[in-house]
């Protein structure tokens, strides 16, 4: 450094996106057009992008709509999306969209999942209002969706009933309704992965999850209480065939031990237990022996073992 | 902590440049990269060691670290991941006037709060060019910070194109 002439385009890439993601949403867009360097590491880094808003209300030119970029994210934050917006340059080049912090119509909503048929991941998470709900009859059949969803919009789950999704994240729910979750994963025969992120309510707390439609290969729970009852071993026992890997973070399962046996598949487990107690190795060698990728397995768990509080030697 | 010993014992770095600074151990343990390297060799250790060398910083730079972290050995320090995407906040006016530099010396005290590792400096330092980038047009922001216009006519139309989807109106 010393003696070196410094500027800020001569910073290196990893310091100009520290300093470019700290800009609001229309000075990341003048800086982009500074230098073709500048241009590059805007485009290339996700830090930056995310920061990016769209504000479809003030887009007024029809002329706009075809100049839409083949871009394959989009994120809508703190808008308000009337009827007015031009979905229209909602392009099927769109790959991920999340709409957070918004205020929305729901004609606008199905509007916008129409143009982007090709979407694989939607994300709702804070929607303040959305308005005329009702008109979100004509919601597309999208295949092979991602979807991330906070309390804000799980009570509207049955506008998105006609969509086949394969990974469901449900996250900050605390809502005693459960209803509509249920009418809404009845229709679900293909979803593959469900994570559960910081649930306060107590999901198999009845029987309402015993039988499920789908197969899961992959089961995520975080921060989230299971209770110990049969429900959730119910609920369990649709995908011992099924599931790959069962991920546990900062949360308890009962029976944990016995509950992993069941599963015939399992190549990948990785947990982070709060107080469950594991005090016999040999049953868990069994175990892995049995049913789990021994190499993949014995790795993940000895990265692990800090995290288990008591433990009994052989 | 032991009585007789200080509670706060001397420690010193060495500039690129040469120069030595003198400076205490519960202040330059607000550089992530020396905390590593100070519990390495471990607590006792360090009364013994001797200057520690810092080949990336001159010392004009130092000089200017040296006052920061002095002045903030007291404060809670965030981690690099607390600190990674916090917005507009309350920034402490000793900061705000600390900052007041030309942007030769700010660059070298953001290269250096990056060697180092001390988060709160680096993005006390890089807010600081974000907000001179804030409201200006690309050619105020090229003028500014003197960088080449590198663009012909037909990219730069081209890239407004592409931007203009996102532009608050």
């Amino acid at each position: 450094m010393s003696g070196e002439f410094l500027n800020f385009e001569t910073l290196p890439e990893e310091l100009i996106i520290e300093i470019i993601s700290k800009c609001s949403s229309s000075d990341i867009l003048s800086s982009s057009l500074v230098s073709k360097r500048f241009n590059n590491i805007i485009k290339n880094s996700s830090r930056i992008l995310n920061k990016l808003t769209i504000y479809f209300p003030n887009i007024k030119h029809p002329d706009y709509y075809d100049d839409i970029p083949n871009c394959n994210q989009m994120k809508m934050s703190a808008s308000f999306i009337s009827t007015k917006a031009p979905v229209e340059c909602f392009h099927s080049s769109l790959t991920r969209l999340t709409i957070c912090y918004a205020t929305i119509y729901g004609s606008c909503l199905s509007k916008m999942l129409i143009y982007s048929c090709n979407l694989k991941y939607l994300e709702l998470i804070q929607i303040n209002y959305l308005k005329e709900s009702k008109k979100l009859e004509n919601l597309p059949e999208l295949k092979n969706l991602n979807l991330i969803l906070d309390e804000s919009f799980v009570r509207l789950l049955k506008v998105l009933k006609k969509c086949e999704v394969k990974s469901l994240t449900l996250k900050n729910y605390k809502i005693t309704e459960m209803d509509e979750l249920q009418k809404f994963l009845k229709n679900q025969r293909k979803l593959k992965e469900l994570n559960l992120i910081n649930i306060k309510i107590n999901l198999f707390y009845d029987g309402r999850f015993d039988k499920v439609n789908f197969k899961l290969e992959k089961l995520r729970i975080e921060k989230t209480k299971i209770p110990n009852n049969d429900h959730f071993v119910k609920f369990l026992s649709n995908h011992y065939e099924s599931l790959k890997c069962f991920e546990i973070l900062n949360a308890d399962i009962p029976n944990f031990r016995e509950v992993l046996m069941k599963f015939k598949n399992l190549n990948e487990l990785n947990f982070k237990l709060n107080t469950y107690v594991i005090d016999n190795l040999p049953i868990m060698k069994n175990i892995m022996k049995m049913t789990l990728n021994r190499k993949r397995i014995l790795k993940r768990w000895f990265e692990k073992f800090p995290n288990v509080k008591r433990f009994k030697n052989e | 902590m032991d009585i007789d010993r200080p509670s706060d014992p001397q420690v010193s770095v060495v500039s690129s440049d040469g120069t030595m600074f003198h400076t205490t151990l519960k202040s330059i343990l607000l550089s992530g990269t020396i905390k590593d390297m100070i519990e390495h060799i471990g607590e006792g250790g360090v009364e013994n060691m001797g200057a520690i060398p810092l080949q990336n910083v001159d010392s004009k730079t130092l000089e200017i670290v040296i006052k920061w972290i002095e002045h903030h050995k007291d404060n809670i320090q965030p981690t690099s991941e607390e600190i990674k995407d916090k917005t507009a906040d309350f920034i402490d006016p000793w900061d705000e006037n600390f900052l007041e530099m030309d942007l030769d010396k700010l660059y070298n005290l953001i290269t250096a709060a990056n060697y180092l590792n001390i988060p709160q400096l680096l993005w006390l330092s890089t807010r600081k060019i974000a907000m001179l980038i804030k409201n200006r047009t690309p050619q105020e922001i090229r003028s500014l910070f003197n960088i080449e216009d590198d663009w012909t006519p037909q990219e730069i139309e081209a890239v407004q194109k592409e931007n203009q989807w996102c532009e608050e109106k």
